[in-house]
């Protein structure tokens, strides 16, 4: 009995986590009754939207990539590298990884400024690709490899890149994966940088539509919640192997 | 494997779902509108009345006279959801005699704006329309 009295129990504690979820799409089909006026409503109505979820689709994708490109050849060399003051190093990037997104808003503002960069995709994109989480992530799994295979590629060819393409990325596939997932989850739900960075609507993001939705008429913001769950989702579900063991450093 | 199947099948359709609503919303939100073929009035010369008995000759915007006795409707542009869109916007305006195939319109507040001609339903006040011949 006491069984499962615990196992309704925890049950009950699972299905409070989707409840949300469950409303969501829950009230997506409601307008007084049961009704599809909701979705009719966002997607024959609100042609804004879909400009708004293909930018978020573009910003994220493009973003991820770049910013693996960047971070692993610089988690890479942090790991391999005999330079003195290595650690210090890691250590900034750490402490960058735990500011606050605030903190660094207003520099990137000025930064883009300066360059003639705000209000364009390059603003969004650019700032984005050289943040510290992706580095931080791919080094303390690289502190794992195989030296030995380093050693032995080492003495195959001088190219480092082929190194990392050939040897490295092979052994890290889990982990790049893990990585991948949790930065295009990250960039797919920023707001922050479109609202500062952008003016126009025609480059905002989803997140910036959700928030504006309450000025569009129809009752378009839990559908838009629905759609918006889904690539990420869709992510999550096919990469859940190589996440359980990429998070495992 | 077959849940990654399902999952598979569930990732196409959305896509698709998204790429064919992306393409197609426009053309199926001017489905669903009431058609509409609006009629941009010309300037005519008429004889008007004065107060008085005279007549006087006057250029005012004319409509096709058998409209005379039909609810008026202009059309309107304006800004929903982040687009321009064209209303129906009832309009009360005094008409004067008609002369021949036209009838004048003397109110001071009408400025030209395209009237509606003809709709495949019933119009009503603020309902937004597709209009084929719009400029």
């Amino acid at each position: 009995m006491k069984k499962y009295l615990l196992k309704f129990l925890f049950l009950m504690s699972a299905l409070l986590f989707i409840l949300p979820i469950l409303s969501t799409i829950g009230m997506s089909f409601w307008q007084e009754k049961l009704s599809l006026q909701p979705w009719i409503d966002l997607l024959l109505d609100t042609p804004v939207f879909y400009k708004m979820f293909w930018n978020s689709m573009f910003y994220a994708s493009v973003i991820t990539i770049l910013e693996l490109c960047v971070a692993t050849p610089c988690a890479f060399g942090l790991v391999t590298s005999k330079i003195r003051g290595k650690k210090i190093i890691f250590m900034i990037y750490l402490i960058l990884m735990m500011m606050p997104l605030q903190v660094t808003l207003l520099p990137n503002y000025i930064g883009l400024r300066e360059m003639g960069l705000l209000n364009t995709r390059a603003g969004i994109i650019f700032p984005m690709i050289f943040s510290a989480f992706g580095i931080v992530v791919l080094h303390q799994y690289m502190l794992n490899l195989d030296e030995a295979q380093i050693e032995a590629a080492r003495l195959e060819t001088d190219s480092v890149i082929k190194i990392l393409m050939y040897v490295v990325a092979p052994q890290m596939k889990a982990c790049i994966i893990a990585t991948s997932v949790f930065l295009f989850a990250e960039c797919f739900n920023m707001l922050e940088q479109p609202m500062l960075f952008l003016k126009e609507e025609r480059l905002q993001n989803l997140t910036v539509f959700m928030m504006n939705a309450s000025g569009y008429e129809g009752n378009v913001l839990f559908p838009a919640s629905v759609i918006f769950l889904i690539p990420v989702s869709i992510l999550y579900l096919y990469f859940n192997d190589a996440l359980e063991k990429g998070i495992k450093l | 494997m077959r849940e990654k199947k399902g999952l598979l099948f569930f990732t196409l359709f959305f896509w698709l779902f998204m790429i064919f609503f992306t393409l197609f919303s426009n053309n199926l939100h001017n489905c669903m509108l009431t058609k509409a073929e609006i009629y941009y009035p010309k300037m005519r010369m008429f004889y008007l009345k004065d107060g008085t008995d005279n007549e006087v000759r006057q250029k005012c915007y004319a409509i096709p006279a058998w409209m005379e006795d039909c609810d008026l409707f202009i059309a309107q542009t304006e800004e929903k959801n982040g687009q321009e869109r064209i209303f129906a916007r009832n309009i009360q305006v005094k008409l004067g005699e008609k002369e021949g195939l036209f009838c004048p319109i003397i109110s001071n507040d009408y400025f030209g704006e395209p009237l509606i001609l003809r709709s495949e339903n019933v119009l009503s006040d603020g309902e937004e329309i597709y209009v084929k011949n719009w400029r």
